[in-house]
């Protein structure tokens, strides 16, 4: 694969995959606007607000590689003509915040979810959370769209001397390298690894108990009880999605241009896939005392456990295999 | 010193240091990592539940994470010795290091003692002492803090 990691597929990349955090959010919040104004039952608890809010997970874990694709991108086109850095600048710092925000809609999103399938209700004021938080995040992913497209796009500015502007809605990339790399800064980074392996272990630990039960090991433990330790492992994930986004952002090259982040891009999108299904599919919910459980399970398990120990491989191998560092 | 020394100019640990093979110190280490998630993994899911999450997991089946969490010590033992031949001066000189000793000597009692207070009554027990939830609460805490210096150990 690593031929295919060249600046202008990544480029290409990026403008394919920034269709989820604009024209998919899009979807998805009118998803949940109308279950929020329908008057049907169903479409309140069984249908369609259970469908936006898992839509709205599936585009914020999708926007991780939005993101990671950006710095690349950038690489591939900086030395061009006529792009401006400041362009890209404030492109990245909206992005960003954008980003960030959209990341606390889905775990909304995703509560809503676990409370669902526990309860067959989403609580009102999870729905509203997931509403406001979705909301801004729209807000800001057009603003993150419009000055990304300035980039190469300088005749749609209204007035050609704005290009490279800051936006007052964003979160200073440049902020966030300094305070993982800068001078005095040394304890910074191992602190963030420490906690990188924190979060790996939580979520790592959790996961492996509820797919053993899928896959048929400890029968006696019926699986709506494991699924009380859900947002435990949500957690490990976000501390490490913290961690790991400052280790990006402070030093992206060795990222971007090293194959194996990639395969850990992929294989954490699944581990993600797994986590949705951990958390609504209805044949794991019903897995009882004693219940045996169908070979799907039992493939979707071992496929799901071989996945987390490839993002652990890809992350302890990145220094190792490749090039960066 | 002199022994270190020997050792650190052994074959097996100029070929964990230096061979030019991925399977030299970056596998030796990710498997290190591999059983730390499964051992610190299982830890904190038994503790977890001890403490008060999830009280509605039957506490009697999880017994085999017990078992699985030895396993997976016994994997970092392994990898662990390796990883120390590969650099033994530095390692031995470390505070960080015998920190991180400290930390694991003093857990793995308390993992033994865990189980058998657990388990003592009965081999379904449905309440937790509050002696068995301080004794998940230090090991949980230990586990953490053995992550913690063990990860810094490779920026010393």
């Amino acid at each position: 694969m690593s031929e295919l990691i060249t600046p202008g597929n990544l480029s290409h990349l990026h403008l394919l995959l920034n269709h989820f955090p604009t024209v998919g959010l899009i979807v998805a919040f009118a998803l949940l606007v109308v279950s929020i104004l329908s008057d049907s039952e169903a479409m309140k608890h069984d249908t369609m607000r259970p469908t936006a809010l898992g839509v709205l997970f599936a585009i914020a874990v999708l926007t991780l590689p939005v993101f990671t694709t950006g710095l690349a991108a950038e690489g591939a086109i900086e030395k061009l003509p006529g792009v401006s850095k400041a362009a890209m600048d404030s492109h990245e710092d909206s992005a960003l915040l954008a980003f960030v925000v959209l990341e606390f809609a889905g775990a909304s999103a995703w509560f809503g979810l676990w409370r669902w399938r526990r309860t067959r209700r989403i609580p009102p004021a999870l729905t509203i959370l997931t509403f406001v938080l979705s909301a801004v995040s729209l807000g800001l992913m057009t603003v993150a769209a419009s000055l990304g497209g300035d980039i190469r796009h300088p005749e749609i500015l209204a007035d050609p001397g704005t290009a490279g502007a800051k936006s007052m809605f964003s979160m200073s990339a440049a902020g966030v390298a300094f305070f993982v790399n800068g001078r005095g800064h040394q304890w910074v980074w191992p602190t963030l690894e420490s906690a990188h392996f924190v979060g790996m272990t939580l979520w790592f630990g959790v996961l492996l108990l509820a797919n053993l039960r899928l896959m048929g090991w400890f029968r006696a433990i019926p699986y709506p009880s494991l699924h009380r330790l859900l947002p435990w492992a949500l957690l490990g994930f976000g501390v490490n999605e913290v961690s790991g986004m400052m280790f990006y952002i402070a030093t992206p090259k060795g990222y971007t241009t090293n194959v194996v982040f990639y395969w850990k891009l992929i294989f954490l999108l699944l581990a993600a896939t797994d986590l949705l299904y951990l958390t609504v599919w209805p044949q794991a919910w019903k897995t009882d005392v004693g219940t045996p459980t169908h070979v799907r399970e039992r493939v979707i398990g071992a496929a799901a456990l071989c996945t987390f120990v490839a993002v652990m491989y890809c992350g302890r191998m990145l220094p190792f295999l490749g090039n960066s560092f | 010193m002199e022994l270190l020394t020997a050792l650190y100019n052994s074959a097996l640990s100029t070929w964990i240091r230096e061979a030019e093979t991925v399977w030299a110190f970056p596998t030796i280490l990710t498997v290190h990592t591999f059983g730390m998630m499964l051992l610190v993994g299982c830890a904190w899911v038994m503790d977890l539940r001890l403490l008060g999450v999830g009280r509605t997991i039957p506490i009697g089946p999880m017994r085999p994470l017990f078992r699985i969490m030895w396993f997976a010590f016994w994997i970092n033992f392994a990898s662990g010795i390796l990883l120390f031949i590969a650099d033994p001066q530095r390692k031995a000189a470390s505070m960080l290091f015998w920190s991180k000793m400290a930390l694991i000597i003093i857990n793995l009692p308390l993992i033994r003692r865990l189980e058998r207070a657990v388990y003592r009554n009965t081999p379904e027990p449905t309440v937790v002492s509050g002696g068995v939830r301080r004794l998940a609460a230090a090991s949980a805490a230990l586990w953490a803090g053995t992550i913690f210096t063990g990860r810094l150990l490779g920026y010393m």
